[in-house]
């Protein structure tokens, strides 16, 4: 089986099998322009080793798993926060990490990683309230206190049951 | 090792740390549709970018299927007179034995089978809610007048905006425009049953009158 090499932001190389790699449809698309499997590292510039080994592992894990829809609405793609248990002990991880397996799945275009890690974080804002949400996240509240009055009476609604 | 430059990936830019906020607009909308639907009121209190994004931008079509039309409605309407912003006609409930969607993002999917509707009722006005409670529990036919408990068309008025009336409640600012009806026969239902389950087994009967709004404008019924 042919393999690649991926060159980590942090210029640490990583020898992963071709079809892992074309896990990522970015690395895919590429490998289609450029023909045949190149012989130098392929650069990974927005990720370094710790995040670039953990979404290889995630790749290698699945690597049978059919390849996502193509349409975005596709029932595959179902918008839930049901995760798999191997999938859900991969993103036992600390936020950090966690955020940048997003990014990095954003940026090399993995689908199916993508929607893990934002259905993981959809899970950690689960019965959370507003304050608890920022505090987890360090959002910034960001609106005054008339207009978070404001929306508290919009929602009003649905809480007075 | 040099990098090929014939084998290069575009480079992002990664000066902030990795904070929520601060990734890109369509992982925010994964997120977001991610969550549960009934948190959508809490999320929109967390700070001014989920607020926009799922008051404004948050791709909602996954309740697109049918969007519900007045049966009776005008033929000619002023124009100078605001569109209408939901209108429903009780023999449309009755064939499509839709659920029908108050807010496409403010009600737990887990209360849209159609059973449930009532529960989505009682969020607004209970004493609705216990009209439609008694047909449901004796499997009656449901009486099609009730369609008007759930909506009403206020207006039109000159220099007023088209209501939404569940009992006396204007819930207008509660809904999203347009509002859509899930019909399970609809070809694309397949695609959004796991949000919307509809309650097959509802004993659905015409009733013996048409709401018609022209003719028989009822207590929600601004006029």
């Amino acid at each position: 089986m042919s393999q690649i090499t991926l060159l980590s932001s942090d210029n640490v190389e990583m020898k992963v099998d071709k079809e892992v790699a074309e896990r990522s449809i970015l690395i895919k698309n590429m490998l289609e322009d450029v023909g045949e499997t190149p012989d130098q590292a392929i650069p990974i510039p927005n990720v370094n080793e710790g995040v670039l080994r953990k979404v290889i592992e995630w790749c290698e894990h699945h690597r049978n798993d059919p390849p996502p829809p193509a349409d975005e609405d596709s029932d595959s793609r179902k918008k839930s926060t049901d995760i798999e248990e191997w999938d859900q002990k991969f993103m036992q991880v600390d936020q950090e990490m966690l955020f940048e397996i997003i990014l990095a799945a954003n940026y090399l275009d993995i689908k199916p990683l993508l929607d893990v890690g934002c259905k993981t974080v959809a899970n950690m804002i689960k019965g959370k309230s507003p304050e608890e949400i920022r505090k987890t996240f360090n959002i910034q509240n960001d609106f005054t206190p008339e207009e978070e009055d404001q929306i508290r009476r919009e929602n009003e609604w649905a809480e007075d049951r | 090792m040099e990098a090929n430059t014939l084998i290069s990936l575009p480079t992002v830019c990664k000066e902030q740390p990795p904070l929520l906020l601060n990734f890109p607009v369509e992982i925010h909308y994964n997120v977001l549709e991610c969550a549960d639907v009934s948190q959508y009121s809490t999320l929109r209190l967390v700070c001014k970018k989920w607020y926009n994004f799922i008051e404004h931008s948050l791709p909602l079509s996954r309740y697109v299927p049918a969007k519900i039309e007045f049966k009776n409605a005008p033929l000619e309407r002023p124009k100078e007179l605001p569109s209408l912003g939901l209108c429903m006609d009780s023999s449309l409930w009755l064939v499509h034995r839709g659920v029908f969607i108050f807010s496409k993002f403010r009600m737990d999917p887990k209360l849209l089978n159609l059973d449930r509707i009532t529960t989505g009722v009682d969020f607004v006005n209970s004493p609705v809610t216990n009209r439609i409670r008694e047909p449901e529990a004796s499997e009656e036919a449901i009486d099609t007048s009730l369609a008007r408990c759930f909506v009403g068309y206020n207006g039109p008025e000159p220099g007023t905006s088209p209501g939404l009336f569940c009992g006396n409640r204007n819930i207008s600012h509660y809904l999203s425009d347009p509002a859509y009806i899930v019909d399970p026969s609809h070809p694309e239902y397949g695609k959004y049953n796991r949000h919307v389950e509809v309650w097959q087994y509802w004993k659905l009967v015409p009733g013996p009158q048409m709401y018609d709004l022209a003719a028989q404008p009822c207590a929600t019924l601004g006029k």
